[in-house]
């Protein structure tokens, strides 16, 4: 066995599959190691509270909806997983400069086996449930058992595809063995192990096809520094300290209290904030964070980048478009830069979105290719494109045509969402001036991944939420005779890509793999399956009296038990 | 078993299978309904970038991959059992779930319905005493207005007025405080909360009983027993009051009989704008979710209130009216 325990970065990933499962399990993770770049105020009156002092200050977070369940193994919502990181002492400290990186938490060290096929941990045991249970591996085999019950359906289910017959298996009470069924990179197998554990003595004979009715899944049995103490439904939900947590003294709360709000109405989630009821809110409109900017100082406006894309998706068995010059044509005629300073750009010139050439978020600096060169906007070339293509008025209607064929089909995107309904409409008309007619159709919600899964579709406007671990096989790969690929929307084939996907999963060497997921994308890029749109900024307000929040691209919730307010600034005396 | 009672034995069981009848009327459709909306329960639960087969396994979890009849008469067997089943999104029984929403939905319209008809009856009544004055035609318009204003435009409109003072804009209590109050401070707490959706909803609602109750006050006060009344020289506020009022009243019997199912069916924008954790909401979100056994129960409640609301009208339409009485 080789031993590693220092941070590990995350940019290889030795196997394809577990990309999509790990997607959720870095939200569970994600807990930030990013610090305010100003220095932490001394202990005193305007610093953090003593040891001796306590915890003091509410923060008020304001929530769209109320909380699903805080339960790791059937947890749906990103907004719950934030919470379980707050009551769960997770096994790794998952952070991120460019790329993942993973220090000790609940697993103190870690040990690989040559082979790449495994490792064992090793748990702190001085770490307790809230009712005094020490957490240990029969905790950790519980959890992994629970996700693997069909009763329960996790989400989680896919990690254990990977797992040799048997494992994970218990090594004593604070060692656990996980063995895989091929090799993976160690990013990879700690990201499999890092499962928040759930505590078996508590749920060993709950109900599992109600688990997450079980009433610990809104009062979990904390491991954290936090505990829920109490939840309405569709009301509020309060975390406290927990009084029983054993980790790190300089992981207890510095708040005494945590409230999230369910405040469903957007317009009314911000009037609360505006009048300070509220502390914290995300997903905010960019007209309205320009004018909290402007006209509230008292709270700090945050811009989360790269992790939300638009994109338009060309439905490739569709004769127009399986030509790259037509999309490529569409492409110069789209003026995306001219949308963007429409629709995207504040007051002061200062634009929050930019322009997406793949879907690799630029976030992950090491590995996205920077020196592609979007298409310009050129309606030149897209005429010329299109009567290179064979697309031409032959009837004088206006309207290119091919072999009787007119250049006209259903541009889609998803009802209620007005920005890409714009979107339809700016690119409906950008269309048209190069003789191609886009009839926008209206998809209602639930029914547009069916829709993109089943390639039922003409052309459509969609988004996706980046993960920061790479694994472009489900959108990019060639489907194969016995697989179809459920993400690869377009029906895309490019056995040079294939090949690049292939290389970039196995490959050991970051710096390597960085270069194959480079090329990747310029070949995609090159053949426009997508019309590529723009990463979009979310701006998240929270009141300047907390210090050390930490939100980022990782968390918009990240280390609450470090966030704290100075003596002088505390909002609710009791 | 007496004669008399035998009449009243068959309408009580005709009113009984009636409504029996209505439940499963409405349970089919709501369950049929809810299988031709697009998508699945599953859609809104899971990340659409997980894995298809997860998106199955849940769905079976669900019932979902047998066939329609089969789910239909699972649900049914199972309500026959008294078991509305388990939300789909919490996994918790839906008799927990509705009955958490209930109360906060009973206690808002409790308050609308409590200020709408009192003050609906005395603006109807001034309204038509007062016939031919300025106070009439001022009445007349601020109760077309009100009547015509969509509740949710009105709590939007509220909620930006209130702000600016600093009322609180959502919520049942305060959610930092109320904890620390003590009792008085919390029960000032619930009614500060209240007061804005209690207007939103009360505000068209008043203005409606109001134009009711002046019409029939209007036809009240042109029928000859008043006249009668008149001219044996009784005061004015007796004719109104006694005489007028009584009779105008007998169709508000009925406006509150329709009313009693907005007391448990809440009002989905007013409760959405206000943050209010009632039953509008629950349902729409169980719309939004496809959270089958949490909307047939939602459903359910509601028929049967609308239901019993109707026979409770009719029983006191009967009370109050004798003409009703003797045509049994």
């Amino acid at each position: 066995m080789s031993t590693g325990c220092a941070a590990l970065p995350l940019a290889r990933s030795p196997r394809r599959a577990l990309g999509r499962a790990l997607l959720a399990l870095l939200a569970t993770l994600s807990a930030c190691t990013c610090q305010d770049p100003a220095p932490a105020p001394a202990a005193g009156p305007g610093g953090p509270p003593t040891a001796e002092e306590g915890p003091r200050g509410t923060l008020v977070l304001g929530a769209a909806s109320d909380v699903g369940a805080l339960n790791p193994v059937v947890a749906q919502l990103v907004e719950d997983q934030e919470l379980i990181n707050a009551v769960s002492w997770p096994p790794l400290q998952a952070g991120f400069d460019c790329r993942i990186t993973y220090t000790p938490r609940h697993f103190t060290s870690w040990t690989f086996d040559e082979d790449a096929k495994g490792l064992r941990v090793t748990l702190d045991p001085a770490i307790t449930w809230a009712d005094g249970t020490p957490v240990t591996s029969a905790d950790i085999l519980f959890t992994y058992e629970l996700i693997a019950d069909p009763a329960v359906a996790s989400p989680r289910a896919g990690y254990l595809d990977r797992f040799e017959p048997g494992y994970p298996k218990a090594d004593g009470d604070h060692a656990v063995i996980f063995r895989f069924t091929e090799p993976f990179s160690r990013i990879t197998q700690l990201s499999v192990a890092g499962m928040i554990p759930v505590p078996a003595h508590a749920l060993r004979d709950a109900d599992r096809a109600t688990l997450r009715g079980n009433p610990l899944s809104l009062r979990p049995l904390s491991s954290g520094p936090w505990a829920v103490t109490a939840h309405e439904p569709g009301e509020r939900t309060v975390l406290e300290p927990n009084p029983a947590f054993t980790g790190p003294a300089e992981a207890r709360p510095k708040l005494r209290r945590i409230i999230k709000r369910v405040i469903p109405d957007y317009a009314t989630r911000l009037l609360e904030l505006k009048a300070g009821r509220i502390d914290y809110m995300d997903s905010l409109a960019l007209e309205d964070a320009v004018a909290l900017r402007r006209d509230h100082p008292e709270l700090r406006v945050i811009t989360r980048r790269g992790r939300t894309s638009d994109y338009l998706t060309w439905n490739l068995s569709n004769p127009r478009f399986s030509d790259v010059r037509v999309r490529t044509a569409l492409a110069h005629a789209a003026d995306i830069d001219g949308i963007v300073r429409a629709l995207f750009t504040d007051p002061e010139g200062n634009a929050h979105a930019t322009r997406a050439v793949s879907t690799i978020t630029p976030a992950l600096c090491g590995a996205h290719a920077d020196d592609i060169q979007p298409l310009a906007h050129d309606l030149a070339r897209a005429r010329a494109l299109l009567d290179e293509a064979g697309w031409r008025d032959a009837d004088g209607d206006g309207v290119r045509d091919k072999d009787g064929v007119p250049l006209r089909f259903k541009l889609s995107t998803n009802a209620g969402n007005k920005r890409r309904e714009e979107v339809a409409l700016l690119l409906q008309a950008a269309f048209k001036r190069v003789g191609a007619v886009a009839d926008i159709e209206l998809v209602e919600p639930r029914s547009l991944f069916d829709r993109l899964r089943g390639r039922d579709y003409d052309a459509m406007i969609a988004g996706w939420s980046a993960g920061l671990f790479i694994d472009p096989s489900n959108m990019w790969h060639s489907d194969t005779p016995t697989k179809t690929y459920a993400f690869n929307f377009p029906g895309y084939r490019n056995p040079a890509v294939d090949a690049l996907i292939d290389k970039g999963l196995s490959e050991p060497d970051d710096e390597v793999a960085a270069e194959a997921w480079k090329e990747m994308q310029r070949l995609i890029y090159a053949d426009q399956p997508y019309m590529f749109l723009w990463w979009l900024d979310e701006p998240i307000a929270v009141h300047r009296r907390f210090q050390d929040t930490q939100i980022d691209v990782l968390s918009r919730l990240g280390e609450l038990h470090a966030w704290w307010v100075p003596a002088d600034e505390v909002k609710y005396p009791r | 078993m007496s004669s008399a009672a035998t009449p009243a034995l068959a309408h009580a069981l005709r009113a009984a299978a009636g409504l029996l009848a209505r439940l499963l009327g409405v349970f089919t459709l709501g369950f049929l309904l809810l299988e031709l909306a697009p998508g699945t329960p599953a859609d809104t639960m899971i990340s659409p970038d997980l894995d298809p087969a997860q998106r199955e396994k849940l769905l079976a979890k669900f019932g979902y991959d047998r066939p329609l009849a089969v789910r239909y008469a699972l649900a049914l067997r199972a309500l026959l059992g008294a078991d509305l089943g388990v939300s789909f999104v919490s996994e918790q029984p839906v008799t927990q779930v509705i009955g958490a929403h209930l109360p906060h939905t009973l206690l808002l319209s409790g308050a609308a319905l409590a200020v709408i008809f009192p003050l609906g009856v005395a603006l109807g009544v001034l309204s038509a005493v007062a016939r031919g004055h300025a106070i009439e035609r001022t009445l007349s318009v601020v109760a077309l207005v009100a009547w015509g204003l969509p509740s949710f435009w009105l709590a939007l409109m509220l909620q930006l007025g209130a702000s600016r003072v600093g009322w609180p804009t959502s919520g049942r209590v305060d959610p930092v405080m109320h904890d620390l109050m003590g009792p008085w401070e919390q029960l000032l707490d619930v009614a500060t909360h209240l007061a804005l959706p209690t207007v939103s909803l009360a505000i068209g609602g008043t203005a409606s009983v109001a134009r009711y109750v002046r019409a029939s006050m209007l036809e009240a006060l042109s029928q000859d027993y008043i006249r009668t009344a008149r001219a044996r020289g009784l005061s004015e506020l007796r004719v109104v009051g006694r005489h007028a009022l009584r009779n105008a009243l007998l169709p508000v019997i009925t406006l509150v009989g329709l009313s009693l199912p907005a007391l448990v069916g809440g009002s989905v924008l007013v409760e959405v704008i206000y943050g209010w954790p009632g039953m509008g909401k629950l349902t729409f979100d169980a719309i939004q979710a496809q959270d089958q056994p949490v909307l047939l129960g939602c459903l359910l409640l509601f028929a049967a209130v609308v239901s019993l609301a109707n026979g409770l009208a009719d029983a006191l339409y009967a009370v109050a009216d004798p003409r009703v009485r003797a045509r049994g």
